[in-house]
């Protein structure tokens, strides 16, 4: 691993413990929260302060959700792990079943919504679709009253604000979203671990 | 001594003017990067210039209001989902002279309505307001809202009955979205739902031809981007299965010379599927 990659885990570790004085007990949501910041950061976004400052504009999907039978069915065909999970609702035509899935795993297969993405990274990992189906929207919500608080939060600001603008300085060009993620999920996944214990 | 207190409120008059001038200037210029951050799908970006359009078109309500100060202040109320600030907005701009703004107001107040209505469970109320909305407001956001929420509960009605009134409802649907398209032939979001709609009504050719139209023209966000992208990979699959061969083989090529375009790495994989 070069030095430029173990300096960007370092000043992730950072924000990780930052947001642990604002946000206690509240590790799993930390991932989304600093993996959306980041992948902002990735794509080089100028303004990401702005973009902080605005978590109140929650990315509701704001596309057409009703879709047709076979556009739903397709979604599931389309991805193996999906396609053996609900292999028998897919046979069966179980559209109602189908349908309701379908809400809660296109945003985060079919549309790649990053926040869900992370939100729920554990269980993508695992092809854990029973968890996120069940767990979908009280994660959600939860998700969301917690990030509420940290909106305005000067102190909070100031504080991550200077550690992400390292991170600004080393990553840009340097790493892809994936690996942004990817690196995010290892720090964050070690501190749950490290609570466990 | 009295003539350097008179230029001295000169000075003064001056100064104030310019800074009134320049709030609603500054409300101007960042409404429209506003505008432009959401074309490029930077929507949080576009939140934050909103947000300061809307500090200072406050401002220049404060110190000087006028019927543009308010119609600023209205407007990126509007873009923030304001809805009461927005029709009170509207309404002090018609006071000050702006004529359009009882109108606007009105159309804001009806859209808050039925959202209300909605979230009480009165769907079918709700629906009826925004059928209304979609054909007779003159302000574009509030028809956007309203086609988007009257299409999602009359697909779902559609859904749930039988096939042939299904194929009545949507078409009375594509309809209403059709005569938007007329008026509005540059608004990719309508080209966005007609497609949507096609593609229930199992016309692929044609729900291809509007989602394309729909990528090319924009829409308002990076969520509406991603879907109408996968209603393109969608027709494909699907035309792949129903065209003949030599039909598919006109297809395939148009197709082909689309997504060259876009940069796709390949008929199925979007550029932003590639990460």
């Amino acid at each position: 691993m070069d030095q430029k990659r173990i300096d960007i885990e370092d000043q992730i570790g950072n924000a990780v413990k930052i947001l642990s004085e604002f946000v206690p007990q509240k590790t799993a949501l930390y991932f989304p929260l600093i993996s959306s910041a980041l992948v902002w950061l990735v794509n080089r976004h100028q303004d990401w302060k702005k973009s902080i400052y605005s978590w109140e504009v929650w990315p509701d999907p704001e596309f057409l959700r009703n879709k047709p039978d076979e556009f739903i069915l397709d979604f599931f065909r389309q991805k193996d792990s999906l396609k053996k999970y609900f292999s028998q609702q897919i046979k069966a035509r179980d559209m109602d079943f189908l349908r309701n899935a379908f809400n809660s795993l296109y945003p985060i297969f079919g549309l790649k919504d990053p926040f869900l993405n992370s939100l729920f990274d554990p269980e993508i990992q695992e092809n854990n679709f029973k968890t996120i189906l069940i767990q979908f929207e009280d994660r959600v919500g939860e998700a969301k009253k917690t990030i509420s608080p940290l909106r305005g939060n000067k102190a909070f600001l100031r504080k991550i604000g200077d550690v992400f603008q390292e991170i600004a300085a080393m990553c840009t060009g340097v790493l892809t979203q994936k690996e942004i993620q990817e690196m995010v999920a290892d720090i964050v996944k070690e501190k749950l671990h490290n609570e466990k214990k | 001594m009295k003539k350097s207190k008179f230029f001295f409120f000169i000075f003064l008059g001056i100064l104030c003017f310019s800074s009134c001038v320049s709030h609603l200037k500054e409300s101007k210029s960042f409404y429209s990067k506003g505008t432009e951050l959401s074309r490029d799908y930077k929507k949080e970006m576009a939140y934050s210039a909103f947000k300061k359009a809307h500090q200072k078109a406050s401002l220049q309500v404060e110190k000087k209001p006028s019927a543009q100060a308010y119609m600023m202040k209205g407007l990126s109320e509007l873009k923030m989902e304001m809805w009461g600030e927005a029709e009170r907005s509207f309404l002090k701009a018609f006071d000050y002279g702006f004529e359009k703004g009882e109108e606007w107001a009105q159309n804001i107040s009806l859209f808050s309505l039925a959202v209300s209505m909605q979230e009480f469970g009165l769907k079918e109320s709700a629906a009826d307001i925004y059928d209304y909305l979609l054909s007779k407001s003159k302000l574009k956001p509030v028809s956007m809202l309203s086609v988007k929420r009257y299409s999602e509960f009359a697909i779902e009605q559609a859904l749930r009955a039988e096939p042939k009134e299904q194929q009545d409802l949507l078409e009375r649907l594509l309809r209403k979205v059709d005569r938007l398209k007329e008026k509005d032939l540059s608004c990719g979001f309508y080209h966005y739902v007609s497609s949507q709609i096609l593609s229930h009504l199992e016309n692929y050719q044609k729900s291809f031809e509007e989602a394309v139209m729909a990528r090319e023209l924009g829409v308002p966000t990076v969520e509406i981007f991603r879907d109408n992208d996968n209603q393109i990979v969608f027709c494909f699959r699907r035309l792949n299965d129903m065209l003949n061969q030599k039909e598919w083989k006109e297809f395939e090529s148009l197709y082909g010379r689309w997504t060259k375009k876009w940069g796709w790495e390949g008929p199925e994989t979007p550029d932003w599927k590639r990460n």
